[in-house]
């Protein structure tokens, strides 16, 4: 069953267009890395996913129900940012506890030993939390809920390396004891890209790439070389991205299917793969040359 | 941890190799069953997808066979398909190498077939 | 995993249950409320001098006015108070949505308004039982000091629907503001000038609505009048919850 469908999918927002016309699909039970530049449309798209917001034109389905004020959605989606509100005369253990009453598929053993494992203390109010300690709280609500739709926008928001960890770690082992749609927005997604089975790229309100990750490690190459012979190459092909290195050298990177590359390595420059995380950052730059050209 | 994340290597490839490692290392042997997706991901927390991804690697060239519902086992000839091809590849990246520098150089290739040859021949004296 | 359905009074009920914990508050506050309505009624009674000749008459009359204003204008406040965003946004951790959520907060402002109209009409008898006691030499009691049961009953519902409908309009009002960011600071201001331009034109327009209402002698149309503009308000109210977004 198609657990998100998008088709054309809008959201206008103050003057601009936060979503346009963005379309994807997602079927089957995958972890999903959902990337993009802030401002790109990552919480948009969420919070339109778990019915907190309503498109403005065309058409999105979340278990094939229009997701906005669903409740069918509501209980089968669980949507966690640093954001969350929980009333001030709940205690932390009070929540876990209302959770339990809201959600059928709550695993209250599971909730209670991550909420050991983090020492929390039973009677603290969640107003009261540090930023990373509330991300990891929310975290555990998120995982404890096992709803078939877990959406995670900026999970690791303050939580330390070390806290990073065991959360990719948990929710990868929560994952493959109830594998279940989960998507992930972050930006660190050098940590857990080998969490994710495929990202969506999302760029000024549309996609730019669903890939799997594995295609995503393959999907293009850099090549450095003289600037005076590597540049030529690239007349009437397609340039991810370009930099010059020292005065003498270019870097550039293009996909992996581009003739640049045989033409390349026959002058004898090198080629390599590119981090998929730089690779995002490339294919979402506003400009070819990145942070430098302001300086130009 | 085995798995490096910061290579740019795909991580499938890093599992097949890992596990290539444990055949020729004999923590499998002929018939053994191997571990599952799930228990590699969770070993090196890794998509399940992926580490499936690696075993399909493997038994696409013959080192693992699929048993329907019960997994993946170890082939008899799974050893001598490891050995056989990392000799290749090892060779394929040292001619790339030898072809690269010899571009730079500008070594025609008529002369480094010749130096191959002599390479070739004194390593057979040495030999005899 | 497979989907799990949940229908909407389950929710609500999951809901209301939730509102009973977040809200124990209102509790406390009703209880302040009227212990604080009660001894200004005490203390202060409306105070009147009479002279003639050389008989001087000194009165002093009490009345349960203060109680009943201060019990619906904390309905009123707490209704509205439900509403804000801050609050409307701590309804949504969990499953949910704008139609549960409203159904949820009535069901939630009934029951209150429900203890607060049984406490308030005690707490009258209170004042009544300490004036007979305590309140001096003299006591002219008006008609209707003494209670009989059937009015006390009868007192205790009107009580409770009155304060029903305060908390609609409340609700109703609060929940207008949500249409835009301006209107949390726009709606008192508007409805305070319009108030002050109905005085100054000395327009009956508020005193008819006050009217309509609170001078009704026959308690079945109040109640049937306050009702069904409960129901109205509720519905409005209920509609745009159901089309606003929440978690902005």
């Amino acid at each position: 069953m198609k657990v998100i469908e998008c088709k054309n999918l809008t959201k206008r927002m103050i003057g601009r267009n936060a979503l346009n016309q963005l379309s994807f699909t997602l079927e089957g039970d995958k972890i999903t890395g959902l990337i993009g530049r802030n401002g790109a449309g990552k919480t948009t798209l969420m919070k339109i996913l778990a019915g907190y917001w309503h498109e403005t034109s065309g058409e999105v389905n979340v278990f094939a129900e229009r997701p906005f004020q669903n409740l069918n959605v509501s209980v089968n989606a669980i949507y966690v940012d640093d954001q969350m509100q929980f009333s001030h005369t709940l205690t932390l253990k009070d929540i876990l506890k209302e959770a339990a009453r809201f959600y059928p598929n709550w695993d209250a053993v599971l909730a209670e030993r991550l909420f050991e494992y983090f020492s929390f203390h039973p009677r603290a109010k969640h107003d009261y939390l540090s930023k990373g300690k509330k991300s990891t709280f929310n975290m555990i609500i998120g995982l404890a809920s096992r709803c078939k739709l877990t959406m995670f926008d900026e999970p690791t928001t303050g939580m330390d390396a070390s806290v990073r960890k065991d959360f990719y770690r948990a929710l990868l082992k929560d994952y493959l004891a109830h594998p279940r749609t989960i998507l992930l927005s972050s930006h660190h997604l050098e940590e857990m890209e080998d969490l994710l089975e495929e990202i969506i790229l999302i760029d000024e309100g549309q996609v730019v790439l669903h890939e799997s990750m594995d295609e995503l490690k393959e999907y293009a190459q850099g090549i450095t070389g003289r600037a005076e012979v590597l540049e030529p190459l690239f007349a009437g092909e397609e340039v991810i991205y370009e930099t010059r290195v020292g005065d003498h050298s270019t870097y550039a990177v293009v996909k992996s299917n581009s003739p640049v590359i045989q033409k390349a390595k026959q002058h004898g420059m090198a080629t390599g793969p590119v981090q998929p995380n730089d690779l995002c950052i490339y294919l979402t730059a506003k400009h070819k040359g990145g942070i430098d050209d302001v300086f130009k | 941890m085995i798995i490096d994340s910061t290579s740019c290597r795909p991580i499938y490839i890093q599992i097949a190799e890992w596990m290539e490692t444990e055949i020729l290392n004999d923590n499998f042997k002929a018939d053994d069953k191997v571990y599952s997706q799930y228990q590699l991901a969770e070993m090196f927390t890794i998509n399940p997808a992926t580490a499936a991804k690696g075993l399909n690697v493997l038994t696409d060239e013959n080192i693992l066979y699929g048993k329907r519902g019960l997994g993946k086992f170890v082939t008899q000839e799974a050893k001598a398909i490891i050995i056989d091809k990392r000799k290749n590849e090892k060779l394929k990246g040292l001619l790339e190498e030898v072809a690269l520098e010899a571009g730079r150089l500008h070594v025609s290739d008529e002369e480094l077939i010749t130096m191959l040859h002599h390479a070739i021949e004194e390593h057979k004296g040495d030999g005899a | 995993m497979s989907l799990n359905k949940m229908d909407h009074s389950t929710v609500v009920g999951k809901q209301l249950n939730y509102k009973l914990k977040v809200n124990v508050g209102m509790f406390t506050s009703l209880v302040i409320v009227q212990v604080i309505a009660l001894f200004l009624s005490i203390i202060g009674p409306m105070q009147g001098f009479s002279g003639m000749n050389e008989v001087e008459v000194e009165s002093k009359s009490y009345s349960a006015y203060n109680v009943i204003l201060f019990t619906s204008i904390w309905a009123l406040i707490h209704a509205i108070i439900m509403t804000t965003k801050k609050d409307w946004e701590k309804s949504f951790p969990f499953v949910g949505n704008g139609r549960t959520n409203d159904l949820s907060n009535f069901l939630f402002l009934i029951g209150i308004s429900i203890v607060a109209g049984i406490l308030t009409i005690l707490s009258t008898i209170m004042l009544r039982v300490y004036i007979y006691y305590f309140s001096g030499e003299y006591l002219f009691m008006t008609p209707g000091f003494v209670l009989s049961g059937q009015e006390v009953w009868t007192g205790i519902f009107i009580m409770i629907m009155h304060l029903i409908f305060m908390c609609a309009v409340g609700y109703f009002l609060g929940t207008l503001t949500r249409f835009h960011r301006l209107l949390p600071t726009l709606l008192p201001i508007i409805l305070l000038g319009l108030l002050l331009v109905f005085s100054q034109t000395n327009s009956d327009f508020m005193m008819n609505i006050f009217q309509f209402y609170y001078q009704e002698m026959s308690a079945t149309i109040f109640v049937l009048k306050t009702m069904l503009s409960t129901v109205i308000l509720f519905a409005i109210s209920l509609f745009i919850s159901s089309r606003t977004e929440v978690r902005r």
